[in-house]
């Protein structure tokens, strides 16, 4: 079986669940507490996907999930340095989560522009949900990347995510 | 002497460092290992790739040999979260950069890692404050915009109710004062061709229709109030001439019910500054409340003094009823609200007498209020400002001077 390692990033304004989304996927593990990153947290987790040409690649995905506040924008772009994929993580009950994406996609195709991203609208568990659905696709449209609707919480759509972007990393 | 000083400079920066060859493949190791691999703590580490050694390093391929190349200085990566052998979070600072010995002229790697923890712990903290109150602003601005949208909705409903109340009342008011103006035609010119019978069931026409219209006009009142389109034409004015007007009003229901009017009202009272037809019509209400309440051949009682302050005139009037509940008090002074004494007694009225009261009274800058106690009676208090030399403004519902027409 072929064995690949590839580098993916999370980038997204803060609180929006960068790390509670790798928690759930890599550990299946959720907190309510909100506890701030600083600088980057580096996880990895090795899937099975199935390869170009259908064959199954063993895929370690190394998950950097980096802090989301603006005081880390300048050292940012040596974490993004390498990535063959990002996560662009935005928060349904925080609509200026969304509109900050588009500056992290530019920083990003600045030092990767070959990266294969997609976009995750994230806590869709929540009651107070403030962004349309229409809008987050419409978001996505704009920058070429496909959608996802998640709760890390509850783990809908966590793993169809990352293992969709693995597939794709593979197929690259 | 040197390599020992330079280890206890190392142990005390916390730093540990690892030199691999143009291959990038580890030649030597120095310091706490634990700082310098974390949580991956590879054994047998001499010989083997850093690449592989450091999952970190995934994606960095190119950097690497562009370090090795010369093409860049260095590779560096602040505040790296790891865990440590413990499980414990550390922050570490990694940098890579290529380096050339002097003596030998080797082109390697140096790979060192510093440990932060103490600065990141500290950082953490005052990110995590930052952030929290970040997210309660955006929560609270958020709210403000959702209860200005609210706010908006709500004034159009209420302009809404208000224009429908007023349009209501408009259309029935006027038919009905037709009607009511024939009726006191045939009582006048035709009473005598009208049996017993038939002169007490035009009465009782009369009577109804009157009260629609008071009704109506009450209804109207209330609408102007909440659309603030109420009015008030203030000027200094004798209380006496006020109190005049609205006793000789009141007098026919006084002797219907044959009851007394006790006032209490000194010879001599400041002006008060008001719009006379206005507190006319609050007197006037206040009374025909007294009446109502009082029973047959009881006595109402009126007073007027001047507040300790000077500023006020207290118009006072009392009634010898039942009283008021307590748990009536706070809605009292609300619109379409009758009392339960009223609603016993099915006395007539859209329970918007005291509503009007109120509103007048506080757009005069006063206050309204009562006093009760169960089998005593109820005493109501309104204040009206004293007048003041300067000229009379005009005052609009909204609380805005304007000029007097």
């Amino acid at each position: 079986m072929r064995t690949v390692s590839k580098k993916v990033c999370l980038l997204g304004d803060f609180a929006v669940g960068k790390t509670s989304l790798v928690r759930r996927f890599v550990y299946d593990l959720f907190d309510d507490k909100y506890i701030s990153t600083i600088g980057v947290k580096i996880s990895r987790k090795t899937v099975a996907v199935p390869g170009e040409d259908g064959a199954v690649v063993e895929l370690t995905m190394m998950l950097w999930d980096l802090a989301g506040s603006e005081d880390f924008s300048q050292i940012r772009g040596s974490y993004m340095r390498g990535s063959a994929g990002a996560i662009l993580v935005c928060d349904l009950t925080r609509p200026e989560s969304l509109l900050s994406l588009e500056g992290n996609l530019a920083d990003l195709r600045q030092i990767a522009p070959e990266a294969t991203i997609i976009l995750v609208a994230n806590k869709s568990d929540s009651p107070q949900q403030h962004l349309l659905l229409a809008q987050v696709e419409e978001a996505a449209a704009r920058l070429d990347a496909a959608c996802f609707i998640t709760s890390a919480r509850t783990g809908e759509n966590v793993e169809e995510m990352f293992r969709y972007l693995g597939r794709m990393l593979v197929e690259l | 002497m040197n390599s020992l000083v330079t280890q206890l400079i190392l142990s005390e920066q916390m730093i540990a460092y690892a030199l691999a060859d143009s291959a990038g493949r580890v030649q030597s190791v120095y310091g706490d290992p634990d700082i310098l691999w974390g949580c991956y703590n590879p054994t047998n580490v001499i010989g083997q790739s850093l690449l592989a050694l450091l999952p970190e390093l995934v994606g960095s391929e190119e950097a690497v040999q562009a370090l090795l190349a010369g093409e860049i200085e260095r590779l560096r990566f602040e505040s790296l979260n790891r865990e440590d052998s413990q499980g414990h979070t550390r922050y570490v600072t990694l940098v890579l950069r290529g380096y050339r010995d002097p003596q030998t002229e080797t082109v390697g790697l140096l790979f060192l890692v510093q440990d932060v923890t103490a600065h990141g712990i500290v950082q953490r903290e005052l990110m995590q404050r930052h952030n929290e109150l970040r997210l309660l602003q955006e929560r609270l601005e958020r709210q403000n915009l959702e209860l200005v949208a609210s706010n908006t909705e709500l004034r159009l409903m209420n302009e809404i109710r208000s224009s429908f109340i007023s349009v209501t009342a408009h259309e029935l008011r006027t038919p009905l004062t037709s009607i009511y103006g024939f009726l006191e035609l045939l009582q006048d010119t035709g009473a005598e061709n009208l049996s017993a019978e038939q002169s007490e069931h035009l009465g009782w026409m009369e009577e109804s229709t009157q009260r629609l219209l008071v009704t109506l006009n009450e209804l109207l009142e209330a609408a102007r109030i909440d659309a603030d389109r109420l009015e008030l034409v203030l000027r200094p004015t004798q209380m006496h001439e006020i109190v005049d007007e609205a006793v000789l009003e009141f007098e026919s229901r006084l002797s219907a019910r044959h009851q007394q009017l006790e006032m209490a009202i000194p010879a001599h009272l400041p002006q008060a500054l008001c719009d006379p037809a206005r507190i006319e019509q609050v007197l006037g209400h206040l009374l025909s409340n007294a009446s109502k309440f009082t029973p047959e051949g009881g006595t109402v009682g009126l007073a007027i003094h001047p507040t300790i302050s000077g500023e006020f005139l207290r118009l006072s009037v009392s009634d010898q009823g039942h009283g008021i509940d307590q748990d009536e008090e706070s809605r009292l002074f609300e619109r379409f609200y009758r009392g339960q004494q009223v609603r016993k007694n099915g006395t007539a009225g859209a329970g918007l007498g005291l509503y009007i009261t109120r509103s007048l009274i506080e757009l005069h800058g006063g206050e309204i209020w009562y006093e009760s106690k169960p089998d005593q009676g109820s005493t109501f208090y309104v204040t009206v400002p004293v007048a003041t030399p300067s000229p009379a403004p005009t005052v609009s519902a909204n609380g805005r001077s304007c000029p007097t027409l």
